[in-house]
């Protein structure tokens, strides 16, 4: 049943990453491009979901809004689960003070607000851009996943078959690269999913608070700016619908997967 | 433990409704003639009626600082009202003024308005020492220098001819209109029993500008709940008249939800032009509540964009003529306004007395753009700044238009948005080449603060010597006819010469609740001046 969800999530997905890199194929229009003769204009035979504040195709910045969100998404996990992964083994492989001080920093940049901080570290980067709000997610998100793989590496280093590769005379990164962390990968694998579904409600919610992508570049959180008007919500669904839809439908999909991946990875399920 | 937390959820939800009837007014709550409510967007910075830096602070010191008189546009022509004054002189040689204070003018805690009260405002306003931004208003008095300083043994034309009347001179006879709304309207006047022995250059962070108890205007200060709102409380003893309206609210409502407020009638007045106003999205809804009167009239300000002319690129006036004539700016005014607004090539509001009806705006013709570029010389492999701040929507809006239409004439444009104060920082820094602002002036044409050379609002950095030449003329000339072919010729130097390309004169939309009688608006005050007179039914 749960793996029925995560095939459809990978079909959904899969939809998902043609979109955005078929974009220019698909999308009818030029994403910025302004038609000067209808403004909020409702969905019509030329503009299949209407025309957003400024006269552009709604439909088109859609399609286009798929890359920003997937590119944040997965570039800014990739980012901090290296970092994570490398901060996390070595706490856990060397113990000790290096583990004590490795671990009071994780729980110093847990312990913040994770938004209040973004907002911040994007403002403090100069300008908000795409490259920006990726950079500060892939910083920021590292101590999730190093606590992960610090726990699983602490089991592991105590197990026979990393003792017998120790005994045999192997150098303290081959144990790590070699035997901890590929024994280590699978919860920060479906981490990784998690974090990716959340990557890009925080893109959305960075973009919608005009810190994130900047204009004219769509992304489905600014798309989702022009919807602060009363008005807007109750009568103009197509301005604020779609974009809504699109982030709901990215997370929903990722978040089956990350399930289908831990039920697959989880040794306990597995008898 | 489940009792105890029975009467721990009682007594929350006690407290909690306690919190919504005790500032009833606030929180709606009945509808009564005593109270009324007005919605701003953003809140005050501070209340120093000589410093306060936006027209939030100014919406509330305005009820309860006044100046000497009132200004007010009508028939297209200015006209004065009684404030502090109730009577002014000008002398033959439009260079002597002379003001009666009202007999029972008096401060909130009873002392007479003096014409020393007067004295000190103006000693304090020209001290260099001092931070405030009515320079510019006082600065055609004798014994000061352009920005309305003083300097070092100066001075100041003025004299004291009775506790409640004193003469002023100004350096250079000067149009007495432009001098009654300068001095006469836009000076509010300060407390010297309270604030005389402040030294100047501690004053803007004194206390009192954050609790000013001691007003002289129809209504008093009670309290300001940061970023919630403020509550002013009618002075009975008002000299003009006591108000009817027993407490004013003036609360503080981002743009979003002030159509809400306006539809459940939690409010009674939207503050008005720049401030507090109905949403483009909402005013048609607006029109159609029954409760509310939708106003929309021609407003003093305007949006444009800056060149910063420190950019040796942005210097030929070829290239800034490419980019008026790049812009669509009537697809601004027609989409973006729905038709609420008008398009003008100058910083005179088309509703001015003083507009120049022969100055047309640059029209849209892409065309042209890229042929005056091609001219210039233009790079079209360089990338510009076009610097927005965030807040005003329909501005953010426009800064895509216009990068659009930047594009199709050649030009590459990359938006930066920031927040108001970090794209003002990084403005007046000269980081920009293209940059986004809005501006609302008084009635008189002169507008040296932003176009003169070395001028306070001078934000893209020009100096152009024409235009000084003319501005200075514009000052110094008294004859109001003989000024006024001063001020077309200085639209016409503008529109030529193009230190800003201005973008549109929006109307100002705002929602009046029915059972409010006597809220005026108009295009010259930019808010109501007689909020004394406001009368709230019951309905």
């Amino acid at each position: 049943m749960r793996h029925r969800l995560a095939v459809v999530g990978i079909v959904a997905l899969g939809i998902l990453a043609i979109m955005a890199l078929a974009a220019p194929l698909l999308a009818p229009h030029s994403p910025t491009a302004i038609d000067p003769t209808t403004f909020q204009g409702r969905p019509s035979s030329v503009h299949l979901f209407g025309t957003d504040s400024v006269g552009r195709d709604v439909l088109s910045r859609l399609i286009y809004a798929a890359r920003v969100s997937l590119s944040v998404g997965i570039l800014a996990v990739t980012m901090y689960v290296l970092i994570g992964t490398s901060v996390g083994a070595i706490a856990g492989y060397y113990g000790g003070t290096v583990d004590l001080v490795l671990s009071r920093i994780m729980d110093i940049m847990l312990s913040f607000p994770p938004l209040i901080i973004i907002l911040f570290a994007v403002s403090v980067f100069g300008r908000p851009s795409l490259w920006n709000v990726i950079i500060v997610l892939g910083l920021l998100g590292w101590p999730a996943v190093a606590r992960l793989v610090r726990g699983q590496v602490l089991a592991l280093r105590q197990q026979e078959f990393v003792q017998a590769a120790r005994a045999i005379g192997a150098s303290d990164p081959v144990v790590v690269m070699r035997h901890l962390l590929p024994n280590a990968m699978a919860p920060v694998l479906v981490a990784a999913t998690f974090g990716t579904a959340n990557a890009i409600l925080v893109e959305a919610a960075l973009s919608f608070l005009g810190m994130g992508v900047q204009p004219p570049t769509p992304s489905w959180g600014n798309m989702l700016t022009d919807a602060q008007s009363l008005t807007v919500l109750e009568q103009m669904p197509w301005l604020w619908v779609p974009p809504g839809f699109m982030i709901l439908v990215s997370v929903l999909t990722i978040n089956f997967v990350g399930d289908g991946l831990r039920d697959a990875l989880d040794p306990s399920l597995k008898l | 433990m489940k009792g105890l937390r029975a009467r721990l959820t009682g007594a929350i939800a006690i407290v909690l409704i306690a919190g919504l009837l005790l500032p009833a007014g606030v929180w709606g709550g009945p509808k009564s003639e005593l109270v009324a409510v007005a919605g701003m967007w953003s809140p005050p910075n501070n209340f120093n009626p000589i410093n306060t830096d936006s027209s939030y602070g100014f919406y509330c010191v305005r009820f309860m600082f006044m100046g000497m008189v009132e200004a007010r546009v009508e028939n297209n022509q200015m006209k004065f009202f009684q404030a502090l004054a109730s009577q002014w002189e000008v002398g033959a040689d439009n260079q002597t003024y002379t003001f009666t204070i009202h007999p029972r003018a008096a401060w909130h805690d009873g002392k007479p308005v003096t014409a020393e009260d007067v004295l000190f405002t103006l000693m304090t306003i020209s001290d260099p020492r001092t931070e405030t931004n009515r320079g510019a208003q006082i600065a055609s008095i004798a014994g000061l220098d352009a920005r309305g300083k003083r300097a070092a043994g100066a001075q100041l034309g003025f004299r004291i001819l009775e506790p409640k009347k004193f003469e002023i001179k100004t350096t250079t006879p000067v149009d007495p209109n432009m001098f009654l709304e300068m001095f006469g309207a836009n000076v509010y006047i300060l407390p010297k029993h309270v604030l005389g022995n402040v030294p100047p250059d501690q004053l803007a962070r004194h206390p009192f500008f954050h609790n000013p108890t001691v007003g002289n205007g129809p209504y008093k200060f009670v309290e300001y709940k940061t970023d919630q709102f403020i509550e002013f409380l009618l002075n009975e003893n008002y000299h003009l008249g006591a108000p009817n309206v027993r407490r004013v609210f003036v609360r503080i409502i981002p743009p979003a939800t002030m159509l809400a407020q306006i539809e459940r009638a939690d409010l009674d007045v939207s503050a008005g032009f720049g401030i507090g106003e109905v949403l483009i999205e909402d005013w048609d809804r607006v029109k159609g509540m029954a409760h509310v009167r939708a106003v929309s009239f021609p407003a003093p300000g305007y949006q444009y964009m800056l060149f910063n002319f420190q950019r040796p690129y942005l210097q030929d006036k070829r290239v800034r003529r490419a980019f008026a004539h790049a812009v669509n700016r009537s697809l601004m005014v027609s989409q973006l306004l729905k038709g609420e607004g008008e398009l003008a090539e100058g910083p005179i509001p088309p509703a001015n007395p003083y507009f120049n009806k022969r100055v047309r705006p640059w029209p849209f013709d892409t065309a042209r753009a890229r042929a005056l570029l091609t001219e210039a010389g233009w790079d079209f492999n360089r990338t510009i700044i076009l610097r927005v701040p965030t807040g005003n929507i329909i501005r953010e809006r426009s800064a895509d238009i216009i990068r659009e239409n930047l594009i199709a004439a050649g030009v590459r444009v990359e938006i930066q948005k920031a927040d108001f104060p970090t794209n003002m920082a990084a403005v007046r820094a000269g980081n920009y080449d293209l940059g986004l602002m809005g501006w609302a002036g008084p009635t008189d044409p002169d507008v040296s603060s932003q176009y003169r050379t070395g001028g306070q609002y001078n934000l893209s950095h020009h100096s152009i010597a024409l235009m000084d030449q003319v501005l200075d003329e514009g000052v110094k000339t008294a004859d109001p006819t003989k000024r006024r072919a001063v001020y077309d010729r200085f639209q016409e130097v503008f529109a030529d010469e193009l230190p800003v390309v201005t973008l549109y004169y929006a109307n100002a939309r705002t929602a009046v609740t029915k059972r409010m009688v006597n809220v005026l608006f108009d295009a010259s005050g930019l808010f109501d001046f007689q909020v004394y007179r406001w009368v709230a039914g019951t309905q």
